[in-house]
This record gives C-alpha cells, structure tokens and sequence, in this order.
C-alpha cells in the first residue's frame, strides 16, 4: 500500500507541479562569472593550445565553486585561495594574462572579505518560513564539483536551519521519495538527475536559486513525444566524430568534453586499429572501476545489473541501452580467451541440431567475391545507387564477417544481393527475391540459437553471481566469474560504472569492448 | 465501486472492510485503458501505444487489471468446429449443458474418438458423439483442470471480475487464459502489489477482500496455465504468446523486449523522468513506420498517449 500512497502522491505532484527561478542578484560573483568566462575563451584560443588544457579545468572548478557554494564564502571546505592559486601564479608569467588574473583576485578578495552568501540567505529566510512544517529536499551539486567536507558543511548548516530536510546527491536519492518542496542552489545545468527534478514530481515545488550570470538548465516544459496527429519525425543524430572545444560556448560542457577528449586519446593511443580492414561504429566510452575505459556500441545493448542482494539477481540482471546505463551500476563484459562465447555456444548447438549456418551464410562469400573484383569504394557507391546507404564504404566489410550477420531489415538485404548479383559473381540458382527471402529466415534462426546461447550464459552467471552474494563476498571494481567448465577459458567480469560518455562517436569497430588500462588521475 | 485497502494490517473482518478506501483516480483511469486496449484489439491491425505517466509504479499492474475486466465482459468465445476437431483425444473441454430446472451449468468432458475423422465422442458422464453438423447445438469451451487451491482462487476472482463486468455466467474465470505479459522488474512489481487488496463494493453486497496478486492471477512461470498475468524479466527469454494477447513493457529496459512481441499488441509505459534519447530514439522508428495512428476514445488528463497500428504480421 505505501507504494499506492507514493504513486498517489507523485500524481497530485504532477498536477500541483510549479517552478519558481529565483535569480540571485549579486553583483561580485555576477562579475566573477564573467571574468572566468573571459579568461576561459582567451585559453581557449589555437595559441594557448598546449596550456589551455591544463588551465582551463581549474578556472572552471574555481568557479563552480563560487557559484554552487551554499555555505559562506571563506569555508575551509571550498578553500577558494587554494583553488586559485591552481592556475593564477603560472598564468601571471604568460604575457596575456596578468590582466585577467588581477581582475580575478580583486573580485575574488572581496567575496573573501564579505563571506555572507546570498544564496544561504535566501534558502534561510524560505526555511525559517516554513516552520517545520513541510518536507523539505535540498539537491547536492554532482560529485566532481563538491567533496565529501562540502556535504558535511551543507548538511550541518540546513540541520541548524531546519529539521525536516534531507540533502540529494544521487538518483538514488530521490529516486523512492518525495518532498513538499525541492530546493535547487545552483542552476542544475547538466546534473546527471536533472529529469528526476523537473519530471519525476518528487515534489510540488521546485525552487531553482541562481546567480544573475550562471547557467541554468531548461527543463521546464516536459514535453518529450508529440501528440498524435503532428508529425513524428525519424532522424537519427549524428555521432560526433572530432569535437572541436572552441565550438563549445557552456563552460560546464566545455569541461566534460575536455575531460572526455582526455579519455579518447588514451583509448586512441593504447588500442591498435585494424587500419583498412576496419569499419565504423556509433559506440560510447565508458569509465570503469579500477582505471579502466572501454567503448561499448550504441547499436547493440548490454548486460547490466545492479548488485544488491542474491535473491533478486535475475530481476536486477538484463540489457540496456548503453545510452541508459547510470553510474553505479555493473557491467557485465566477456574477458577471458574464449572470447565469442555466445557464438561458440550457439554454433555448438546448431550442429546438434543440424542447421547449416554454413549454407545460409554463403552469400558472404559472394559478397568478398564483388568487393575483390569491385574494390570497396566502388561497391558502396552501387549500394548507394540501388537505395542502401551505409555509414562509410568500411562498413560493407561488417557484413562479410559473423559479427553483423545481416543488414538491419529484409529490404536493405535484397538491395545488398541485387549489387552482388550485379556485380557478376551471382553463385546461386536461385533469382535474388527467392534466395533474400530464403537466407533471410534462416538467418532468424541463427539469431535465435545466439540469443538462446546468451539467455544460457546469463542463467550460469546469475547462478554464480546469486551463490557469491549470498555468502556476502564483498564486491568492488571488478568480478572476475569463471563459467562451467564445458567452456574452458571462458570467463566474463563485471565491471563497476564510474561514468559514461553523454556523447556518441564514430569509433573503428575493432575498438569495441576492449578493456583499456589508464593511469590513475593525481 | 471498486474499494482498495492495505493487505498489511492485521485487521479483523469489519475493520478490514471500513478501512477500505476508494480507488484513486488515476487507478481507474488506468484500468480505462486496459479495457480499451482489450477492446480495440484487431486480428489485422497491431497497436503500439507509448503511455508516458508521473509513475510507473502500479500502472501495468492496474492496466492489466483493465485488460481482464474487458475480457471478463467479452466472456467466452466457445471453441469452433476445426479447432475442436485439432485437439488431442483426451483433452477436457468444458460443456455447457441444461440441469433439470433449464439452468445452464458447465461440466467437463473428456474428448474421446469417434467414428470418421470428422467425429468425436465427449466422455464423462454419459457419452455423446459429436458430428459437423450437430456441432453448433454444443456449447463447448476449451478448459484446464485446476487444483483445488486454484478453484478457490477462482471462484473469489470470477465473482470479482463477473460483477464489474456485469456478465454473471463467470465461465470465463473457470477457462485457463493468458490476459496479458507483463514485462517488468518482477521483484520490483511484486513489492508494488503485494500489500494490495480490492474489494468491490455494492450495497447489500459485501464481496471477501482480495489480494491483487490473487486478483490478477499474476505469475512468472510459464508453464503454469492457471496464470493470467504472466510477468517476464526485461533479461529472461521472453514467452511466446498468441498474438491476441497485449503484452505491457514496462520501462524502459523492457522496451528492448519488443522484438521478442512482433505479432501482440504493444503498451510501453514510461515515467517521465525516464526521458532520454535513446528511447526517444526507439520509440520515433516504432511510430515512424506506422500504418496509422490510433485514435483512441479513451483520454486522461493524469498521462500522455500515443500510439499507431501497424498490419499484423508485418515485420
């Protein structure tokens, strides 16, 4: 019943559900925003490439802190000086900056000097209005901007304000509960929950505090599908390739990407591509306990779970998106030699049961046939003549191999077949319409036997992983489960989610799921 | 009037039966749309409905319960002669016969061969051929025995579902049915539904409290022909059902299932909160590739609708 009062409770929120933007305005941070904004763009200019990247990112933190902080100006736990100290006494030696850095320190000397934060001001007086009565939830900043001694800060100050709060810092947090008022202290501009804010009705009110400067997130006006009768539309965002950071206006985005960047030529530097025989795939790099990275691609999902307790292991098991996968939880990734589990299973079962993914595989070879007579480049664009499209010519070479089985739907095979057949190395006695839709079928089947071998897979790993948790083995970056012992060598890991990649990027596919070590950040 | 009470208390008979409240608004909204889902099910026509609402919490659970009220109402279609004549001897198959009084009361038979191919004798207590021609005058309907524990269930549930449906001869609830497949977080859904009790309410009939659980006959094992609402996990392999029965996901982890479902009607439901692109994504190619959109004549200010139809059968 508690769950139908929680329901209950998110819908009345949903039809009370009001944001109120409370603009701070405070001249000395207004203008300290600016001056970190300005010095920012001068960095990132082509001839502070070498230094901008090591810059930059301090630049950002200081400012964040002023801007996100809660408690007063001069607090031990935001320790503004040493955050300034970071960058401004190399900066003063290049010749551009003495001027930025100055201004900087005047305005930040003052905040020093008058430590009272409007923002705590205003969250005080809202409060002591209250008079207990009401829920309140005060939402924390991510992680990378506050440390643990800002929580205990924030949290001693609000319980000395009011009783009845309690500070969010995760999803989780705010994930099973509500509150009569939410309280945003900063303006939330790429908070990894900000839809659980504006959309989850976790309360009925929404307070978003800002400076006049700060960047706010919009997010106001959930509005996620249009309602039937208008136009859907169908087009798929491209995958940034190369992201230049000068394109990029949001300092906060600005940071991540540079942060990211950092990651992909770590990836790039450490995995060796396949050069020409290589093809592109839409993929996502993945931060994992323990320094690790790895690209996962968003075209297929994984297994991922959480681990809370054995008894609900199953449940807690199955495949997302990897554009849904939330820091926390773990990965499930096939490490070990025996690498293409899910293929040797299935290929083990087919011939039990006498099914010739052989025969049905053979247009493949007609297909390395046309593209040695035709050459790549030269096949793609028939293809594209014909009305298939591809992501770069490379790619065509995905599907003489057992990684792509099959082109996405029925058509774009029979278009494949026809450019084959038009390139004169048709070995078939059948026309292209009778085998397209011959091999399609039977390539269901084989599908179906891949999927079988992972459902196979799954059941033998939850049943290790239910036996681990239940004599609570504690469980940290990394879980190495060895299967049975019919499949020597194999053995798959979990893997715990530190942070994802929000963008997509065009990867060589040979870069997929590779597990790469990196140093550890100082 | 449908009454919800708290399955947790430990409350005596009376108690229990004034604590119980009405059904918030939302809850019969959603079990509006399990009857239209129910309802406006097309042999040749397959629906995909994408309901965005505050909470998912209890939603599939109400939503289904739509689905067998519907389905309570439509009652029994009995079995035709070509699917009777495919159906293994011994199979039991429920008749409906006139008692002494002209009452009709349901009795189980045992299929048993006849003379031809086109015969069939029913066993039990008395024996009676059947041919193509006298076959319209039987009433028989296809029938799974049920223990005995399952036959109290059932009773509670027929008088229940027979009473909203209005439909009182309950031969519905005596017929083993898959209503819908819920894909979901089972232990998730479980703890959302289990402290839940419903009672209809009417005066001068005071019906036993239910639990919903029981109410909906909800269950993860497949082979078990006594469950109604069969919940699947987002990672198990998912059950292959007739293609008349609408199959709820339930989240977005469930929405990845909806390859395993290309013949059933499909309801998606989402929190709003759950909003990314990648679903965003999923859900534009599902309605891009419509034949129509559907029109429901159902509407509710607590959630947002969308859907289409595609043909049935179409890839």
């Amino acid at each position: 019943m508690i769950s139908l009062q929680f329901a209950e409770k998110l819908y009345l929120n949903k039809r009370n559900f009001s944001v109120s933007n409370e603009c701070i305005r405070y001249d000395p941070v207004t203008q300290f925003i600016r001056q970190c904004h300005n010095l920012v763009n001068h960095l990132n200019t082509p001839a502070f490439e070498e230094i901008s990247r090591a810059y930059i990112p301090h630049v950002l933190h200081l400012r964040n802190a002023v801007v996100h902080a809660l408690q007063p100006f001069d607090s031990n736990s935001l320790d503004l000086d040493r955050l300034f100290a970071r960058f401004s006494n190399d900066l003063c030696q290049v010749t551009e900056f003495p001027e930025y850095i100055e201004a900087l320190y005047n305005n930040l000397t003052f905040i020093l000097q008058n430590p009272l934060n409007p923002k705590l001001n205003w969250v005080q007086k809202t409060l002591e209005d209250l008079e207990g009565e009401k829920s309140v939830g005060v939402i924390a900043p991510s992680y990378h901007i506050c440390t643990d001694s800002w929580i205990q800060e924030w949290t001693s100050i609000l319980d000395s304000i009011y009783e009845n709060n309690n500070l969010i810092r995760t999803e989780r947090d705010i994930r099973n509960s509500t509150w009569d008022i939410l309280i945003m202290p900063f303006g939330g501009k790429r908070l990894s929950f900000l839809n659980h804010i504006y959309r989850g009705y976790h309360s009925g009110k929404l307070y978003v505090l800002y400076y006049k400067g700060e960047a706010k997130a919009e997010c106001q006006n959930p509005e996620p599908i249009k309602l039937h009768g208008q136009k859907v539309s169908n087009t798929l965002p491209d995958p940034e390739t190369n992201i230049s950071l000068r394109d990029i206006s949001d300092e906060e985005e600005l940071l991540e990407r540079m942060f990211w960047n950092r990651h992909r030529e770590t990836a790039k530097s450490k995995l060796i591509d396949e050069g020409d025989e290589d093809y592109f795939v839409p993929a996502r790099l993945v931060l994992l306990g323990g320094n690790r990275l790895v690209y996962l691609s968003t075209e297929k999902s994984e297994l991922v779970g959480s681990l809370d307790d054995a008894e609900g292991i199953a449940d807690s098991f199955c495949r997302k998106r990897v554009s849904q996968l939330r820091e926390g939880e773990y990965i499930v990734l096939r490490t070990g030699t025996n690498y293409d589990l899910v293929k040797t299973i299935a290929d083990e079962k087919m011939e039990r049961d006498n099914v010739k993914a052989s025969v049905t595989l053979g247009w493949k070879d007609m297909l390395k046939k046309a593209l040695n007579k035709t050459g790549v480049q030269k096949f793609e664009e028939y293809l594209r003549q014909n009305g298939l499209e591809v992501p770069c010519p490379n790619y065509v070479k995905a599907w003489t191999g057992e990684a792509i089985l099959r082109p996405g739907s029925e058509e774009r095979y029979f278009i494949l077949l026809n450019t084959i057949r038009q390139c004169g190395v048709w070995e078939s006695n059948d026309t292209v319409e009778e085998l397209a839709s011959k091999r399609w079928k039977e390539m269901l089947k084989i599908i179906n036997y891949r999927r079988q071998a992972g459902f196979d897979i799954r059941k033998i790993l939850l049943d290790k992983l239910g036996n681990i948790l239940s004599e609570a083995t504690e469980i940290g970056d990394e879980l190495v489960v060895n299967l049975d012992d019919r499949f020597p060598g194999a053995s798959i890991s979990l893997f715990r989610i530190v942070d994802i990649d929000k963008k997509d990027e065009n990867v060589p596919a040979s870069r997929i799921d590779k597990l790469i070590e990196i140093e550890t950040e100082s | 009037m449908i009454r919800i009470h708290d399955a947790s208390q430990n409350l005596n008979d009376t108690e229990e039966y004034c604590s119980a409240t009405l059904l918030p608004d939302w809850t019969s909204d959603l079990v509006g749309l399990g009857e239209w889902v129910f309802d406006s099910f097309e042999p040749s026509k397959r629906k995909i409905v994408v309901v965005w609402l505050p909470t998912r919490i209890l939603a599939s659970a109400f939503l289904s319960m739509g689905i067998m009220v519907a389905s309570a109402r439509r009652g029994l279609m009995p079995l035709n002669y070509t699917n009777f004549l495919n159906l293994p001897f011994g199979t039991k198959v429920l008749a409906l016969e006139k008692d002494n009084r002209g009452r009709s009361r349901a009795v189980s038979k045992s299929i048993l061969p006849g003379r031809g191919s086109s015969i069939r004798c029913l066993g039990g207590r008395g024996r009676t051929c059947i041919y193509e021609d006298s076959f319209p005058s039987h009433c028989l309907y296809p029938y799974t025995p049920l223990t005995e524990r399952q036959q109290s269930l059932r009773e509670d549930m027929k008088n229940f579902f027979s009473t909203i449906s209005g439909r009182e001869d309950g031969l519905w609830a005596l017929v083993s049915k898959r209503e819908a497949v819920i894909v979901t977080n089972r232990k998730g859904w479980n703890g959302h539904v289990e402290n839940i009790s419903l009672i209809y309410y009417r005066r001068n009939l005071q019906q036993p409290l239910l639990k919903m659980t029981e109410l909906l006959q909800s269950g993860g094992d497949v082979e078990n022909n006594a469950i109604r609402i069969l919940l699947s996990s987002p990672g198990d392999q998912q059950p292959e059902v007739d293609a008349n029965v609408p199959v709820l996901l339930d989240g977005p982890d469930a929405l990845l299932s909806i390859t395993s479902f290309h013949k059933n009607d499909v309801v998606i439901l989402l929190d709003e909160c759950e909003y990314d692109s990648a679903t965003d994504q999923t859900i534009r190619e599902l309605l891009s590739r419509r034949d129509e959109w559907v029109n429901p004549c159902f509407h509710s200010q607590r959630f947002q609708l969308i859907g289409c139809t595609y043909r049935r059968n179409r890839d």
